[in-house]
């Protein structure tokens, strides 16, 4: 039976052509410039993308020596890292960074490794080992007329080898100081023409980091991060016109992570995902896109209780080019995601969303091309099992409709420069927690809120790009204006108690808005003799009007304003010749305010903390052997034995070692 | 409240409004190795895909053979290259590379990609041409016409990154 549909569906489409899941390597050789589909759903060489786009390509991901995926973002113009441990850290786009922070959209291969629970992305947990990475695109700004729900900071997709059309096979162990230990390997297998499969496994642990301002009761939850991947995906040519993959993955992290209230917790995550996706080239109907898959993350919060958390994603699309000046994609997508109710269990929490997108890519000219994207997302909570007060099943019978909107016009007037401006604007959509998933029985029951609204972020920016060839490099400069409306906060003390349908309760609330200015400049090329350089600054002012927060002391565990550095400077230095690789990163960034919980008098509020200003680096030296072996010693955070880069634990220096054989 | 509106912050935005714009002159050149290098990186996606290694066959104008050489002794081992003056066999070629002033109008069978400088192309004698720049980066420029004519076509994801005429 299934057979004959394939079958079916191969005849449904026989009309000479091949499908074509995008050769980024074949591509990337062919034009000179790495190619993506993440800033508008279609490929695009980067620098015709409507968007501030970063494409950070395998070499330098390799080049950089580091060991794990939010250092390596952190290398970039527009980005903040907050390391809180060894193994736990957020990235943030353009600010707004905090404890699991929500407002970014991180995606394997299209694939969301976002957690709808807390939303947020536990970077420990991501199935990919650095080797396998075929390039990490990052886009700034709000597309959520492209991804929806989410991408309202930005997308960051992290696009892996394909088995089909590259062969990689690499193993690494890495050892070094505070208890490092490290094994890694990929391998794709070519099964004839038309079968490609890729494995991929992992093992690593650290101590956790030790110095820094914590209580009592944090340290006692730091726990030394220990984490395991393995991951197993297929690519087959079924037919000239269709391709059909599959990608399952499973992960263990545990670690400390900082959470949304800005304290410590010793969290075990088991995820586990299945993907498959089908392309059809249609002919003039288009290439059709078939991709399903489901997400499932247990956690158990030690100190709380644990949980699940699933997303299911059923996503359908067309890209058509009308004539040659215009391309079309349509997009319909249903969503699912469900938890059963944290830390006290007893029911579940979940929502429907249905939704629908067009993007329209006209090129008005030889020099001006001009985009635009719609999508409307239905969404739909619903809730079952024991019901606790202060809600009632009323409370969670709640839809609502959000549209998402991006247009972008590019102005390449010659073969050296581009003109940017872009208008964007998404939705953040509350976590399954905000939204009644987390339930503390109590006198005062600590309650999520099914009525919180999703944050609207709009955001016009300007940019200018121009390839510069006295210094074989290229010039980039973005401004932008963003404006957050409808913030989400945490619950807080016991001036923000409420009542509602006569309970006192404590709950998570709308906090009012908030608005920003950023600027992001970077330049970067290559000299003779091996060299190359980058150097990016990167300038961030925001500017809070809350509605919560008011008093001489915060309660609730929000505050943006001044909690992101407001200049960031960074340098990179690189070299490779005959084999002998090195390079050098670093970074100075202004200082912050974060917010901690009081202890002694301030018990109950939220203290600002300043973390001054600071200067980090890493350097890593390699040699690669004729045989295919690379020797690599890499010292992270190396200017001093540990720096405060956060109010909370310090960021040690590490030294590895690394031994990579390439088969 | 931090003043966001301040004549400094603005000067920032406008002095983004401000690039210096200095035009640099893309490589149009005729055909030459570098340049068919990077346009024989096109067969990678014609549909169906043709084996590696792809035959391909270089035409020159009468006396002109060297500049076809010089073009041969560029290729990689994707392809294998024959030189031939315009009066030559094209029969067995997967593209013709179309060096000087050679002309293979009428000539090429269905099914044959020709290559040659941006002129050829907007004439539509040619079907692709290539326009290399300084950065390193590739423009591929496809009269839509001629390849339809040819009855060549590539993958939709090539497809949706070259400069349709």
């Amino acid at each position: 039976m299934k057979k004959s549909i394939l079958l079916g569906a191969t005849a449904l489409f026989a009309v000479g052509a091949q499908a074509q899941t995008i050769n980024y390597t074949a591509l990337q050789d062919a034009f000179g410039q790495p190619v993506t589909t993440s800033a508008t759903g279609k490929p695009q060489v980067a620098s015709d993308a409507p968007a501030a786009l970063r494409i950070i390509t395998a070499t330098e991901i390799k080049a950089s020596g580091l060991d794990n995926l939010p250092d390596v973002l952190n290398r970039y113009s527009g980005m903040d890292l907050l390391r809180w441990g060894s193994g736990s850290a957020d990235v943030a786009v353009r600010g707004y960074n905090q404890g699991s922070y929500p407002r970014l959209l991180v995606l394997v291969n299209g694939r969301q490794v976002y957690n709808d629970h807390f939303a947020m992305v536990v970077w420990n947990t991501i199935p990919v080992q650095l080797p396998e990475i075929k390039q990490i695109e990052i886009v700034k700004g709000p597309v959520g007329a492209i991804y929806g729900f989410n991408a309202v900071a930005g997308v960051v997709n992290i696009i892996t080898v394909n088995p089909l059309y590259d062969e990689t096979g690499t193993a690494t162990v890495r050892g070094g100081t505070d208890g490092k230990r490290e094994a890694n390997m990929v391998k794709t297998l070519k099964l004839g023409d038309r079968v490609g499969v890729k494995l991929s496994a992992g093992y690593k642990e650290q101590d956790e980091f030790d110095k820094g301002n914590l209580t009592a009761v944090e340290r006692s939850r730091l726990t030394g991060p220990e984490a395991n991947y393995v991951s197993l995906s297929g690519l087959t040519q079924v037919s000239d016109n269709i391709q059909w993959g599959v990608e399952l993955s499973r992960s263990y992290s545990f670690q400390t992570n900082y959470n949304t209230t800005n304290s410590y917790l010793a969290i075990k995550y088991v995820a586990e995902s299945a993907k498959t996706d089908l392309t059809i080239d249609a002919g003039s109907v288009g290439l059709v896109n078939l991709m399903a898959y489901r997400n499932k993350m247990d956690f158990n919060y030690l100190a709380f209780g644990a949980s699940d958390v699933t997303t299911t994603v059923v996503q359908l699309s067309d890209l058509l080019q009308v004539g040659s000046d215009h391309t079309l994609k349509f997009t319909g997508e249903y969503r699912r995601a469900e938890m059963g109710r944290w830390p006290t269990p007893g029911a579940t929490i979940g929502y429907d969303v249905f939704a629908g997108s067009t993007m329209w890519d006209w090129k008005v000219s030889d020099t001006v091309s001009f985009t635009n994207a719609v999508r409307l997302d239905m969404f739909s909570l619903d809730y079952s099992g024991g019901l606790s007060s202060p809600w009632t099943l009323a409370d969670y019978d709640r839809d609502m409709t959000k549209i998402s909107y991006n247009s972008g016009l590019v102005f390449k007037p010659d073969a050296v420069n581009t003109l940017r401006a872009t208008f964007g604007m998404a939705n953040q959509l509350p976590s399954l927690l905000e939204l009644g998933g987390y339930y503390v029985a109590g006198a005062i029951p600590t309650v999520g809120n099914p009525g919180i609204d999703p944050s609207r972020i709009t955001s016009f920016e300007l940019g200018y790009d121009r390839a510069i060839e006295a210094i074989n490099g290229r010039f980039g400069i973005t401004a932008y204006r963003q404006h957050t409306k409808d913030l989400k906060t945490f619950t807080g003390g016991v001036a923000d108690r409420v009542t509602i349908n006569r309970v006192l309760t404590q709950t998570m609330v709308n906090a009012g808005s908030s608005s920003s200015w950023g600027l992001e400049a970077d330049v970067n090329g290559a000299l003779v003799g091996g060299l190359t350089y980058s150097a990016s600054y990167t300038w961030t002012q925001i500017d809070d009007d809350l509605t919560v927060n008011r008093g001489a002391n915060a309660t609730r565990p929000i505050k943006f304003e001044d909690a992101t550095p407001e200049h960031k400077l960074r340098g990179g230095l690189g070299w490779s010749k005959d084999g002998f690789s090195a390079d050098l990163g670093l970074t100075w960034q202004s200082d912050r305010y974060l917010l901690r919980p009081g202890t002694g008098t301030l018990t109950g509020f939220q203290v600002p903390t300043k973390v001054d200003s600071f200067v980090t680096g890493t350097a890593t030296v390699a040699y690669t052997f004729s045989t295919g072996t690379e020797l690599r010693a890499t010292a992270s955070d190396f200017l001093r034995s540990s720096t405060a880069a956060t109010a909370a634990l310090e960021t040690e220096r590490r030294l590895y070692v690394s031994l990579s054989q390439s088969f | 409240m931090r003043d966001l509106r301040s004549p400094a912050r603005r000067g920032l935005m406008a002095g983004l409004l401000m690039p210096i714009l200095v035009y640099t002159a893309p490589a149009m050149a005729a055909v030459d190795g570098p340049t068919a290098t990077v346009a024989v990186k096109a067969l990678n996606f014609i549909q169906p895909k043709p084996a590696k290694p792809t035959p391909v066959t270089i035409v020159t104008a009468s006396g002109q053979a060297a500049a076809g050489d010089a073009v041969k002794s560029a290729l990689g081992a994707d392809v294998t290259a024959k030189v031939v003056d315009s009066a030559g066999d094209l029969s067995g070629a997967v593209a013709i590379i179309v060096v000087g002033g050679a002309d293979v109008s009428g000539k090429a069978a269905v099914g044959q990609l020709v290559i040659g400088d941006m002129a050829c192309m907007e004439a539509g004698k040619c079907a692709l041409a290539v326009e290399r720049q300084a950065s390193g980066a590739a423009k591929y420029h496809v009269n839509t016409a001629a390849l339809a004519k040819a009855g060549v076509s590539f993958d939709k994801n090539f497809q949706m990154l070259v400069t349709a005429h």
